[in-house]
């Protein structure tokens, strides 16, 4: 067993998807390759925009970065056509698009359908561009929640991001658009992302890091990015064992290998031969130089015949699916359907993390004003201003979200004058505080030395003081918890709504306040969402993509500013059990206004798969829907193994009263561990403990066990 | 007793300036922001159900529509500055109102304090000389006044005016039918069916409220919109007022005449004079004199802080 299985009741892929309808191209890619000139070949490989005209990117909108889709490759003379990159993955980043929530608020919709479905939407868009490749798939797994850009990506455990980006890329791959998978591997750190080596024992690289690559690959990627960061001291960009050996020959890979722009490659010779088939999104290292390398015989014809095979197959068959002929029209950039979903994805990720006395949802009688407090609730605030940023045609506040909805008379105050707040609060029936992170706060981050020297001096400081990881604290700015103590109590309907990318201690304040809702990024209609969530015109069903410790010196030890950094075994809620260290909020966490009973739990196995089975009842007034969770337990393994693992998740609509039976399966290779000692894949005998329920405490799941 | 004030903006000014000594004055209200700024005396604010006493030095913002009483037990000189909400479109969309919390007494008086009275004092100033260039030393002065009250940050910004539940809604309600409707020709009956309320209800609650008959308020909005016209547009008296709800220019004449004491060409030709204010009730004479040499004299105190 040297490989993962595929997921359960995996989707049909449509023909661009797989890797079998792309294989049938490999002969006439080959006949093309063999008639093509070195030069041809090399040109294949290289990027055609140049880097440095694109940094100075927040400076003026008119030459933002990736306005337009950035060119690579092709060849005209035997008619491969061009890549054309559009960057995400929060929407297409070209033009004024879908603002779709971060990926990390996705994630906490649990949903694969949905996300499939905006991975159609941002592809109908990326046509509408002219594009055909979406680097946007971004499923690093954040090893720690102060990782800047974990917006990007989906949560902490390496199943769900391993579904979620998957059905991403069938979504993506459906209308003739290249899925690209990154930033492989181990980026999960901002700020020392051009020199950190990640180091870690093979397990976790197998099991923690890994695994949500190689199912995206199983999903059909066509394509892969490579990080910044080094691996074991190696830049992953000439990674010979992460992209020869692990990706293409293990995996059986048969799309091509981009780098990341601008460092993503440091030289000529190593990448090349490690298997990188193309410099992006400029040429400096490939092109010229390449050539040169390959007369020298520092690299052989094979390596570029190998990337020229696996980037025309992949053109020819892109051009050979059934979505070839068909046209995407620019009316369907950020058209009424498209923003739909994207208020959609707002409503199924906001998640409910407390509500005191039915607090929420506010009644639509009861309330007649209304306040929303702090800097945050009447700002555009859709996430990073990096490369992820999308320029939607408008986007919708928490402040206008809730005016829109024209229950009640709604106030706004920012929240930086207290005595203002306060006789704001004092005045009305229920007050809402935006608070939480901005661009400012977490985010890209290029250091002042990886500027090409001739930006001009007014593009450095918005460049280099803002973004980066959290380094200093995971709460909330001080002003804001002071807001919060000193204003809420004044008002006994006082909701906390957090914008953030990632956990948000809530210790310090949760106690001074009657509801939390976490709202991550939102997207363009965020505000929207928000106002019908308040009002329970929407009932909220997100859960938590991570756990949300107490205190952050329960999370692994990172030094962020740093040429080295060593990933444990554990961390997460793997790291919080094994450690016994009780979390404010588990896993998968998230209330809802109405409530479910989990009853009559079975768990059993086949041959191929281990099963988890309830019922869950919606007991209260209000229709909603449920992700219901199934976690195995590893607490009799030989080896040094987390207590349990999420390994199956189904979101569950329930009408009230409503009653149903679910039942989760997972391949029994998925409850594998990776001996190191063998190099291989491995099934332990043993018995397993099994959990469903509704959150990853064990104290919330019904338990029951399964041999194997 | 005047109620509706009529505010119209000097020509080519975004906002309106006067001087006034006040004896006392009705609830009343108005779209226009008020400020009002105490340079002598005292000066009693009842603003819906709070009251306030401001005594010389002391400044509060009447916001958009904010209804507000004013009474004075002895002689001042207050100044007063008055804009439309629109000033805030520049910064937000139309939907949006401000509404400014600000009564800056002797006790918390702060860097702002100091820079909006230098403010208002400067465009007292700029008014009293008018040398060459003054308006565009004004506008600029009045334009630092605004940002400076939003430096503050004592406002909050609302959306979503409140249905009808008492009397002031009913007033807004009232007040956005005609605004919305005084080009066309309406009468009581369809303001009544409008607010879904018989004549025999409304018109006590009016006089009491507000002190006005529906006609008094469809004549000042079709006079409001008439100025604006006659100061901003070239288009004839004829076409004014059919524009403004009125069937023909004698109906027209007679109207304005009686709302503000001169003819349409007339005001056309001269704008708004100061004097306007001089037959409202309430507004007393004030020492010009005296006025400008507080002015002077507090502005060089300033200076000197």
């Amino acid at each position: 067993m040297n490989a993962l299985p595929n997921h359960p009741n995996q989707p049909e892929q449509p023909a661009f998807s797989t890797k079998a309808f792309r294989e049938k191209y490999t002969q006439q890619a080959r006949r093309i390759v063999a008639q093509m000139s070195l030069a041809q070949k090399v040109a294949l490989m290289g990027g055609k925009t140049n880097i440095d005209a694109m940094v100075g990117f927040e400076i003026g909108v008119s030459d933002r970065y990736n306005l337009r889709p950035y060119p690579a490759g092709g060849c005209e003379a035997f008619g491969i056509p061009e890549i054309q990159f559009c960057d995400g993955p929060r929407g297409v980043v070209c033009g004024n698009s879908t603002c779709f929530p971060v990926s990390m608020a996705r994630g906490a919709t649990f949903d694969v359908h949905l996300e499939e479905r905006i991975g159609e939407a941002i592809a109908r868009e990326v046509r509408a561009h002219g594009g055909n490749f979406f680097g946007g798939v971004c499923i690093n797994l954040p090893y720690h929640p102060g990782w800047g850009r974990s917006q990007e990506t989906y949560g902490e455990d390496s199943f769900h991001l391993g579904q979620m980006g998957s059905a991403l890329v069938r979504g993506v791959q459906k209308h003739g658009v290249i899925a690209c998978v990154k930033h492989y591997a181990f980026n999960s750190m901002e700020i020392s992302r051009y020199k950190v080596s990640v180091e870690c024992a093979r397990r976790t690289e197998r099991e923690v890091f890994l695994p949500h690559f190689e199912e995206c690959i199983r999903a059909g990627a066509a394509s892969v990015m490579t990080a910044y960061n080094r691996y074991q001291g190696v830049h992953c960009g000439h990674h010979h064992y992460l992209i020869r050996s692990v990706l293409k020959d293990e995996w059986g890979f048969d799309g091509f290998v981009i780098s990341d722009f601008g460092q993503g490659i440091r030289e000529t010779v190593a990448p090349a031969n490690a298997g990188l088939d193309i410099e992006m999104c400029d040429t400096k290292f490939y092109g010229e130089n390449l050539l040169r390398a390959v007369q020298a015989g520092e690299v052989s014809q094979t390596v570029i015949d190998e990337a020229a095979l696996r980037i025309v197959r992949t053109m020819l068959a892109l051009g050979a699916d059934h979505s070839a002929n068909e046209t995407y029209p620019p009316a369907v950039i950020a058209c009424q359907a498209h923003t739909a979903l994207a208020l959609e994805a707002a409503e199924k990720s906001i998640t409910l993390l407390k509500n005191e006395h039915r607090t929420l949802p506010l009644s639509k009688h009861n309330i007649k004003k209304l306040a929303v407090i702090g800097a945050l609730g009447d700002q555009d605030n859709m996430g990073d201003h990096g490369s992820s940023r999308v320029f939607p045609p408008y986007a919708v506040t928490p402040f206008d979200g809730i005016a829109s909805l024209n229950i009640c008379e709604v106030f706004y105050s920012d929240g930086s004058n207290l005595q203002n707040a306060k006789e704001l609060a004092q005045m009305v029936d229920a007050v809402v505080f935006v608070v939480g992170y901005t661009h400012e706060d977490e985010g890209e981050f290029v250091p002042l030395d990886h500027l090409p020297a001739d930006t001009s001096s007014t593009a450095r400081p918005s460049r280099t003081h803002t973004g980066g990881d959290r380094t200093q604290s995971l709460s909330l700015h001080p002003s804001d918890i002071r807001l919060i103590k000193e204003v809420a109590p004044l008002n006994r309907r006082s909701i906390v709504v957090l914008i953030g990318g990632n956990m948000i201690l809530i210790e310090e304040w949760k106690d001074d306040v009657a509801a939390i809702l976490m709202a991550y990024y939102p997207g363009m209609e965020g505000g929207t969402a928000l106002a019908r969530t308040l009002f329970g015109e929407v009932n909220p069903s997100g859960k938590l993509p991570f756990a949300l410790v107490r205190d952050a010196k329960h999370l692994p030890p990172i030094q962020w500013d740093t040429e080295e950094q060593f990933y444990e075994y554990y961390h997460g809620y793997t790291r919080l059990e094994k450690k016994g260290i009780e979390p404010a909020l588990p896993y998968g966490f998230g209330l809802s206004y109405t409530t479910y009973r989990y009853s009559d739990a079975a768990f059993w196995s086949d041959a191929e798969a281990v099963y988890a089975a309830c019922d869950v009842e919606n007991c209260g007034s209000m229709d909603g829907e449920e992700v219901v969770q199934f976690y195995v337990g590893f607490d009799h393994s030989k080896t040094d193994r987390p207590h349990k693992l999420l390994r199956g998740f189904e979101r569950l609509p329930l009408k009230a009263g409503e009653k149903k039976r679910v039942v989760i399966r997972c391949p029994i290779q998925r409850l594998c561990w990776y001996n190191d000692i063998k190099g291989s894949w491995e099934l332990e005998n043993m018995l397993y403990q099994a959990y469903i329920g509704p959150n990853g405490s064990d104290r919330h799941l019904l338990k029951g066990s399964f041999t194997l | 007793m005047y109620i509706l004030e009529s505010i119209s903006h000097i020509k080519n000014l975004p906002f309106k300036f006067f001087i006034a000594n006040i004896e006392s004055c009705a609830f009343h209200w108005h779209y226009d922001y008020e400020i009002v700024f105490v340079l002598k005396g005292s000066l009693n604010i009842r603003n819906e159900n709070k009251e306030t006493m401001l005594t010389s030095g002391d400044i509060y913002v009447f916001n958009s529509r904010q209804a507000h009483a004013l009474t004075a037990p002895g002689n001042n000189i207050c100044l007063f500055i008055q804009f439309s909400p629109e000033i805030f479109e520049k910064i937000g969309s139309a939907r949006r109102r401000y509404l400014f919390n600000i009564s800056q007494t002797n006790a918390e008086r702060g860097q702002k304090y100091t820079e909006i009275v230098g403010n208002i004092l400067n465009i007292y100033i700029y008014l009293q000389e008018r040398k060459p260039g003054y308006q565009i030393h004004i506008e600029g002065e009045f334009y630092k006044l605004v940002g400076n009250l939003l430096d503050t940050r004592e406002y909050s910004i609302v959306q979503n005016s409140p249905v009808a539940s008492g009397e002031i809604d009913l007033l807004n309600q009232l007040n956005d039918f005609i605004e919305q409707h005084y080009a066309e020709q309406i009468g009581v009956e369809d303001v009544c069916r409008a607010l879904a309320m018989s004549p025999a209800v409304l018109y006590p609650l009016l006089k009491n409220v507000i002190g006005l008959t529906i006609g008094d308020m469809i004549r000042f909005y079709r006079i409001r919109a008439a100025k604006r016209l006659l100061l901003n547009s070239d288009y004839s008296i004829y076409h004014i007022a059919h524009r403004c709800g009125y069937q023909n220019e004698i109906t027209f004449y007679r109207a304005f005449k009686k709302e503000l004491h001169m003819t349409p060409n007339a005001f056309r030709a001269q704008g708004e004079p100061p004097s306007a204010l001089g037959h409202i009730q309430g507004y007393l004479a004030y020492d010009g004199n005296e006025a400008d040499r507080l002015v002077r004299a507090l502005r060089e105190t300033l200076r000197a802080a």
